[in-house]
């Protein structure tokens, strides 16, 4: 373990060594494309005054759509599972809606709610939606009939089976696409921002475009990454937490 | 030495019937027509008598067992407990499966605890009949232990307390003890002896193991496929109680497993 930290690490170092070689003391590249280590952090500075309010707001944005998103996919998947009236009803609708693809809507959301927060919040939420609950829908309608058969065996009704069988089971199969629904989440915020707001990361991307500073984009990609790192890292941690009872293992192929 | 044992039963003493299977029978539908999986299955099972049902790998006992819990309608026929007829599971007619069926994501206690929870028993109720029955599969320690820490024969442990913990009547076992290794089978298998023993309960139990069928039971039904044609029938077992689990090795049990096998082919 220790000495694939070190690889990594090392594979970091080389890539940045390389890079500032490259663009500090050659000229293969034009600082409009590739800039260099020390352009970059001159542009973090540059920009110090408003990043912070930037970032807050696509990480509210961002968080906040993922977890409408997340909850209103799971509830729907579910719903969508246990009842076949529901299905019935609903279903043949959503499956002439979902393909649309979410970017699309961009404009139409524009125009029905103007620019602000909450249809950026709303954009994030309806495509993380989407991922979750298919996800849901699968997971309930794989599960393996051992189970349901052996609550209803120990006198659970339906609506108990769904609580106490369906659900814990299928959680850890759903964290694949909660972490899918995440990584989403960031692009969407990025492109609900592209069209028409006033302030944000992604905004503060279009700004930094306009004036041909690349090395003020690459900065704010950087901040993105991080972000998203982070709340990758935070889904892993907490989804460890509440699945020990799994047999998971990480690497399971090198357990051979 | 006497060959013809007569073990044969056609009208079982009257008196008290657990369950009655009347012309039983259960077909389904394939892509080359209805597939019948067996049929004229007519057996009483007495209360409180241990029966065993034994025959090969697709002869229909998992279906049959399946029918007599609920979770399936025969084709033709009914299935009786008490004079009605059995239209859904109930906790009174337990059923271990073959498989896994505990439930990796509650501990011990709480998978055993789960049918006393679905009758709203209060807490320390259930705490004291859960620990009982702890003690009695001999879990004891391993009340909070994730069924993915135990060993597959721990497990059925598990299984079989979560069924007992909510006295049922009638014990359905289906080859319960198939994917355990033979140690622990065996010790599994006075211990199930040893708990119907001290309880009222009648208990179906399938096996595909002759041995086991003659260890564990009081009568044993023979199952055949249905392509050999040879109807269901049903076998005294003639050793008294309690049983030994060194009755195995003894020359009657022996002769006893060599004339079934002989007489039905299973071998």
């Amino acid at each position: 373990m220790k000495l694939g930290r070190v690889k990594s690490v090392i594979v970091f170092i080389i890539i940045f060594i390389m890079w500032s070689i490259i663009t500090l003391s050659t000229d293969l590249v034009r600082p409009i494309f590739i800039p260099s280590p020390v352009d970059i952090l001159r542009s973090f500075i540059d920009m110090k005054e408003h990043i912070l309010l930037a970032t807050l707001i696509s990480l509210g944005i961002t968080l906040g759509g993922f977890v409408v998103g997340v909850i209103a996919g799971i509830a729907l998947g579910l719903a969508i599972a246990y009842s076949k009236d529901f299905m019935e009803v609903v279903g043949p609708f959503l499956d002439f809606t979902r393909p649309v693809p979410v970017l699309a809507l961009i404009p139409l959301f524009l125009l029905w709610f103007g620019i602000g927060l909450t249809p950026q919040i709303l954009l994030v939420a309806l495509g993380v939606s989407v991922i979750l609950g298919v996800s849901t829908y699968e997971a309930v309608r794989n599960m393996p009939l051992i189970y349901i058969r052996a609550a209803a065996n120990l006198g659970a009704d339906k609506k108990l089976i769904f609580r106490t069988v369906v659900i814990p089971y299928i959680f850890p199969h759903l964290i694949g696409a909660i972490r899918v629904g995440a990584a989403v989440s960031w692009g969407l915020d990025v492109a609900s921002e592209f069209m028409g707001a006033q302030i944000g990361l992604g905004y503060n991307m279009i700004v930094q475009q306009i004036y041909l500073n690349t090395s003020g984009i690459i900065a704010i990609v950087f901040i993105y990454s991080i972000l998203a790192i982070g709340l990758d890292q935070i889904i892993r941690k907490v989804e460890g937490r509440l699945t020990h009872w799994t047999e998971r293992s990480r690497i399971s192929f090198e357990k051979i | 030495m006497q060959e013809s044992y007569k073990y044969r039963e056609k009208d079982p003493e009257g008196g008290n019937i657990a369950l009655e299977l009347i012309n039983l029978g259960f077909s389904y539908e394939t892509r080359n027509g209805q597939f019948q999986v067996f049929k004229d299955i007519n057996i009483e099972i007495r209360k409180n008598e241990f029966f065993c049902i034994i025959g090969p790998s697709g002869c229909g006992k998992t279906t049959l067992i399946n029918i007599i819990a609920g979770f399936e309608r025969p084709t033709i026929g009914q299935v009786l407990e008490k004079g009605s007829e059995i239209t859904e599971v109930s906790p009174k007619r337990a059923l271990v499966f073959q498989q896994d069926a505990v439930f990796p994501w509650l501990t011990v206690y709480k998978n055993i605890e789960y049918g006393l929870k679905i009758k709203n028993i209060p807490v320390t109720q259930r705490r004291e009949t859960v620990k009982k029955y702890i003690e009695i599969v001999g879990l004891s320690g391993s009340e909070k232990a994730y069924p993915r820490e135990l060993s597959g024969g721990m497990r059925k442990r598990v299984d079989l307390a979560r069924a007992l913990v909510n006295n049922p009547e009638i014990m359905l076992m289906d080859e319960p003890f198939g994917s355990v290794d033979a140690l622990t089978k065996e010790k599994l298998q006075i211990e199930v002896t040893q708990i119907w023993e001290q309880s009222k309960m009648t208990v179906v139990f399938i096996t595909h193991d002759l041995e086991e069928a003659l260890f564990l039971g009081d009568r044993i039904a023979i199952m055949q496929h249905i392509r050999t044609h040879i109807p269901i029938e049903v076998f005294n077992v003639p050793f008294g109680r309690p049983r030994d689990i060194y009755l195995k090795e003894e020359v009657d049990f022996q002769n006893m497993r060599r004339y079934l096998i002989k007489a039905f082919k299973l071998l």
